[in-house]
């Protein structure tokens, strides 16, 4: 699924965020990417998604080389990859629904079929009773359920999550983790960074242990 | 991609973001409409003015003086030659010196102490020629006629009203070049004014269009509903001078026409054509979108690094 090849980046003001990175992760799998706050992870992700171009290596994501993809075509990779953030990333202004029907619209999708998308997403996430709430009336747990139904809700084979529990406390981590591997289990390819490297090691997932921005066994 | 289906979405979002803006909205549609009313007082003046120089040339007759003492075969080649220039329903009359002092002593029979000292018959004989109503001579073409006669034998002179046509063909022109002129800046204000709005607009959704963007949205996808609002700030604009361009129109200059007698020489004055005010609605729409793109241009341009 995500393939990288003697991947550096180094940052405009000549920050070394990763260095000679060499990453395979296959289709299906549960990846822990684990280390310290600046280690790279961030970057790591930002990387699969397009959001960052690696100053020198090659990147495979879906057997497709996005090392120097157009930035016309960076939106369609998107499409294929479900994107969860620790400080959620949600709009304040639009209810639960609109929130994960947002990301249907803007790829041009008919409404009936967002609409259908998004009842089912709101149900896997356990949160339908709740669908015409605004965010702010929502605890930290389940403003995070309405990021992963937005990142879920156009069925991507791939989900990036940028400390996804980072916010919350343990019972609510446990249980937005188990989402996680429930995706996981559907068959979703799932990337998670974290800086709790116990947590990681817990689950049994294969764990990238990154310090500095390279590699650490 | 962006689909027919989309277009009930990019609606909503562009009237969203219309109605968010608030006091800025208002402020750039009153600005952009003031801009725009100017620019249609000047095209008010050339539809009239150029009102008035076609009824001077409707009405237009050609004098054609002669040479004194022409024998007879001249003055009726003069005529025969005349007839060939002009249409054949156009009426040529022939003034001799005798009537033409007649009538000159017709005219100023209150002030006989001036004809008193006139010694014998200063003035000439003349054709008049009354050109028929019915065709719509150009400018152009009464001139190519004049020019045509003049160089004819025994002609003296040829007066067809030149003067003041040519007056009103130059002011006609130098407003016209003031409209491309001040078209050109109060074009450029309306693009900055708008431009400004929607930038606010922009700042405002940044995190919208960030996740917008992260979720897989097309660049057109984003840009479409505030091209919309954009388009939408200037249709309003161009409705709304047009309307005041008018209650000015209505309740200003055909009321100060009708009580001066001074201006009752004039034609009565017209409102822009349904043509000129389609041009400057959409215009004004096109001026809208144009005013969205440069924001968008810079705010979606990426920060890949």
């Amino acid at each position: 699924m995500i393939q990288m090849r003697h991947i550096t980046k180094v940052y405009k003001k000549g920050i070394h965020a990763l260095e000679d990175i060499n990453v395979k992760i296959g289709r299906g799998e549960m990846v822990f990417v684990a280390g310290p706050s600046g280690s790279g992870k961030t970057t790591f992700l930002k990387l699969i998604y397009a959001e960052i171009i690696a100053t020198t290596g090659l990147i495979f994501v879906g057997g497709k080389n996005i090392s120097s993809l157009p930035l016309k075509e960076v939106p369609y990779l998107r499409r294929q990859i479900g994107v969860v953030y620790q400080d959620f990333k949600l709009l304040y202004q639009k209810t639960v629904f609109e929130n994960i029907a947002f990301a249907l619209q803007v790829i041009g999708l008919p409404s009936a079929e967002v609409y259908k998308r998004t009842i089912k997403v709101l149900n896997i996430v356990e949160l339908t009773h709740k669908k015409d709430a605004f965010p702010h009336q929502l605890s930290g747990g389940e403003q995070q359920r309405v990021a992963i139904a937005r990142a879920i809700v156009n069925d991507p084979a791939l989900i990036l999550a940028d400390e996804p529990t980072g916010n919350l406390d343990t019972d609510l981590a446990t249980n937005i983790m188990n989402f996680f591997m429930e995706a996981n289990r559907q068959g979703t390819t799932l990337v998670v960074a974290t800086h709790n490297k116990e947590n990681a090691l817990k689950m049994g997932a294969h764990v990238i242990h990154l310090n500095s921005g390279k590699i650490v066994k | 991609m962006i689909r027919p289906q989309n277009f009930g979405y990019f609606c909503r979002e562009a009237m969203t973001n219309f109605k968010r803006a608030g006091t800025m909205t208002y402020a750039s549609i009153g600005v952009i409409t003031v801009t725009l009313f100017i620019m249609g007082i000047f095209l008010l003046l050339i539809v009239n003015l150029r009102l008035v120089q076609d009824t001077l040339i409707k009405k237009a007759s050609i004098v054609v003086y002669l040479k004194d003492a022409l024998p007879i075969e001249t003055i009726q080649s003069i005529q025969t030659n005349i007839g060939r220039q002009v249409n054949q329903a156009s009426q040529i009359i022939y003034i001799s010196k005798q009537d033409a002092l007649e009538g000159f002593k017709k005219e100023l029979s209150d002030q006989s102490d001036i004809l008193s000292g006139i010694n014998g018959n200063p003035l000439p004989a003349y054709f008049e020629i009354k050109l028929t109503p019915s065709i719509r001579f150009s400018w152009e073409g009464l001139k190519k006629i004049a020019q045509a006669i003049e160089k004819m034998e025994g002609i003296e002179g040829v007066d067809y009203g030149q003067k003041a046509v040519e007056v009103i063909a130059t002011i006609t022109d130098v407003v016209r070049m003031f409209i491309i002129g001040i078209g050109f800046i109060l074009g450029l204000a309306t693009l900055i004014i708008i431009s400004n709005t929607i930038e606010l607009s922009l700042f405002a959704r940044q995190e919208e269009i960030e996740i917008m963007r992260l979720v897989g949205a097309t660049p057109w996808f984003i840009r479409f509903p505030y091209l919309l609002e954009g388009m939408i700030h200037g249709w309003i604009s161009g409705t709304l001078s047009i309307g005041l361009l008018w209650l000015v129109y209505r309740f200003g200059l055909v009321k100060t026409l009708a009580e001066n007698p001074i201006f009752l020489f004039l034609p009565q004055v017209k409102f822009i054509s349904w043509q000129v005010m389609s041009i400057l609605i959409v215009a004004s729409g096109f001026l809208g979108c144009l005013g969205s793109l440069l924001p968008l241009h810079y705010f979606l341009k990426s920060n890949r690094e």
